[in-house]
């Protein structure tokens, strides 16, 4: 058997099942490998070691007497923008370090409803915008983790946690899920509650799953997603069962390879990618080249014009109480973002609408869009790299997910993106479960 | 958009004029490289046409699912 914190969840559920691993070996397990690996990595904002142990001693109570629940033992890291009952919760924002909410975020209870124990809590860049976290890559510690789910991202990549929760309000899920080689899914708008969750941009923050596996991410998907009415956005609607349809792999599916990406990536990304196509037309899948309805710029500048309206109204007051705490680029940001009359927010947002229209409408005979998940590899550390490639699914509600699919000359890991239709959750994790078996494996990073 | 811009390099300098005054001339070398941005994603979304006159929209959370939600899972 692999050590238990080289396990996935799949394994950890089974291994978990059958007794042939207990939650607290498996605990012990990952607060070991924080110690040896975590002082390179810096994943770690707040590792919850006495907490978790108690949860997987209470686990391992609780099998003695029942069946496993699904996620049974399996232990995750939230990002620290989700408040969780006890824990600090601080956001990368000096004035919270002694914020201990006395709930947790709908997804966090869920997770622990489903059995999962609560690690502890990742490095998020603060608020979850752009300014550049303490965090590494695993691959190179001279390149960014991504962001802004940074400790995430570069956490299960480091095999410091099998899963983690992320989110998402332009790019922050998938991209450092690209950078650091692992799985990384942003569900449907509406599909994932964020009570309880820091806001950046209401009409855009999603919440996301970073995992190593397709299998995996559905795994934790079919636990935290459903209605909850504390978050008006979150639709009251049966949740599909994406578990089955992850197991077997589907049928080979029809792509979209979206052309406006394409030349947009680096050149060694978009050689990368049309290799990944043509292996998988090999494999049966059908590929069209397809064109967005308008340019890239525009339905950028669209989602941009939305966040940032969006960002200034949520921060306005706390930028007012605390300016010397913000760092440069969110102060930089909230600050402009005063300056959008409420008639160009409005017309971003009637835009958007026309956007998701169109764009749905190219999915008409497809299973899916096919794109890199960002331009290049990881950059060096004074960014979270490109926000580009991932903004526009963010905007659309559309469910995403970035597949690790191989590395670049210098062993930076290559990730290739794929979209589906709005709501259509479990019809994109199918797709992305035929990618993924018909892609190498990924190892792990030398630490 | 701000009326009377006639051009993304006209909006860029509205903005400037505008955050110094909202926020003070010591702010504005931090803040321009954001506001050129800004002028340009603004005059961006601004040069496409929008629907007819009639037309009503769901301005907060366009492209969005209706919100729907209620106590123990009743659909309101």
């Amino acid at each position: 058997m692999a050590q238990p914190f080289d396990l996935t969840v799949a394994e950890i559920q089974a291994e978990i099942a059958s007794g042939a691993l207990s939650p607290v070996e498996l605990v012990q397990s990952l607060i070991d490998r924080a110690v040896a690996v975590d002082p390179k990595v810096q994943a770690w904002e707040t590792l919850d070691a006495e907490g978790a142990l108690a949860a997987a001693h209470s686990a391992q109570a609780q099998l003695r007497h029942f069946p496993a629940r699904p996620l049974e033992g399996v232990p995750v890291g939230i990002k620290d923008i989700f408040y969780t009952a006890g824990l600090r919760t601080a956001a990368g924002f000096a004035p919270f370090d002694g914020l201990v909410p006395d709930y947790d975020a709908t997804a966090v209870a869920r997770l622990r409803e489903a059995g999962a124990t609560i690690l502890g809590k990742t490095v998020t860049t603060q608020f979850a915008f752009s300014d550049p976290p303490k965090t590494r890559n695993p691959w190179n510690q001279d390149r960014t983790p991504g962001g802004s789910s940074s400790g995430s991202g570069a956490g299960v990549a480091a095999r410091l946690f099998p899963a983690a929760l992320g989110s998402q309000t332009a790019g922050s899920v998938l991209r450092p899920a690209a950078y650091c080689g692992v799985v990384g899914f942003k569900p449907s708008f509406g599909r994932i509650s964020r009570f309880g969750v820091l806001p950046l941009s209401w009409s855009l923050d999603h919440v996301g799953i970073i995992v190593r596996t397709v299998v995996d991410a559905g795994l934790v998907y079919q636990a935290i997603a459903g209605g909850d009415a504390r978050d008006p956005a979150c639709l009251v609607l049966p949740v599909p069962n994406v578990t089955e349809a992850t197991h077997p792999p589907a049928a080979a599916p029809k792509l979209g390879l979206v052309l406006d990406f394409m030349e947009r990536a680096e050149p060694e990304v978009r050689e990368h990618l049309e290799a990944v196509t043509m292996r998988w037309e090999r494999a049966g899948a059908e590929v069209r080249r397809v064109r967005l309805p308008l340019s890239l710029d525009t339905v950028l500048a669209t989602h941009q014009v939305v966040m940032q309206s969006e960002a200034a109204a949520a921060h306005s007051a706390n930028l007012t109480a605390h300016p010397a705490d913000y760092r440069p680029l969110l102060r930089a940001y909230v600050e402009n973002g005063h300056l959008i009359p409420a008639a160009a927010y409005v017309h971003a947002q009637r835009l958007r609408s026309r956007i998701k229209t169109q764009v749905e409408s190219l999915l008409d005979r497809l299973d899916a869009f096919l794109m890199p998940t960002a331009s290049n590899v990881a950059p060096g550390p004074a960014t979270t790299g490109d926000r580009s490639f991932q903004a526009m699914w963010t905007m659309l509600g559309a469910p995403a997910i970035a597949l690790p699919s191989g590395f670049d000359a210098s062993g930076m890991p290559f990730s290739v993106q794929l979209a589906g239709r709005h709501l259509d959750d479990g019809g994109l994790l199918a797709t992305a479960r035929w990618c993924e078996a018909n892609l190498d494996p990924m190892p792990a990073p030398l630490l | 958009m701000y009326p009377g811009a006639s051009s993304q390099e006209s909006l860029r300098n509205e903005l400037e004029r505008i955050a110094g005054a909202l926020w003070g001339a010591a702010r504005i070398e931090a803040l321009r490289p954001g506001l050129q941005n800004l002028a340009r994603d603004l005059w961006l979304v601004a040069q496409q046409p929008l629907g007819p006159l009639a037309e009503i929209p769901d301005p907060f959370g366009a492209a969005l699912p209706a919100p729907v939600g209620g106590e123990n899972g009743t659909a309101v």
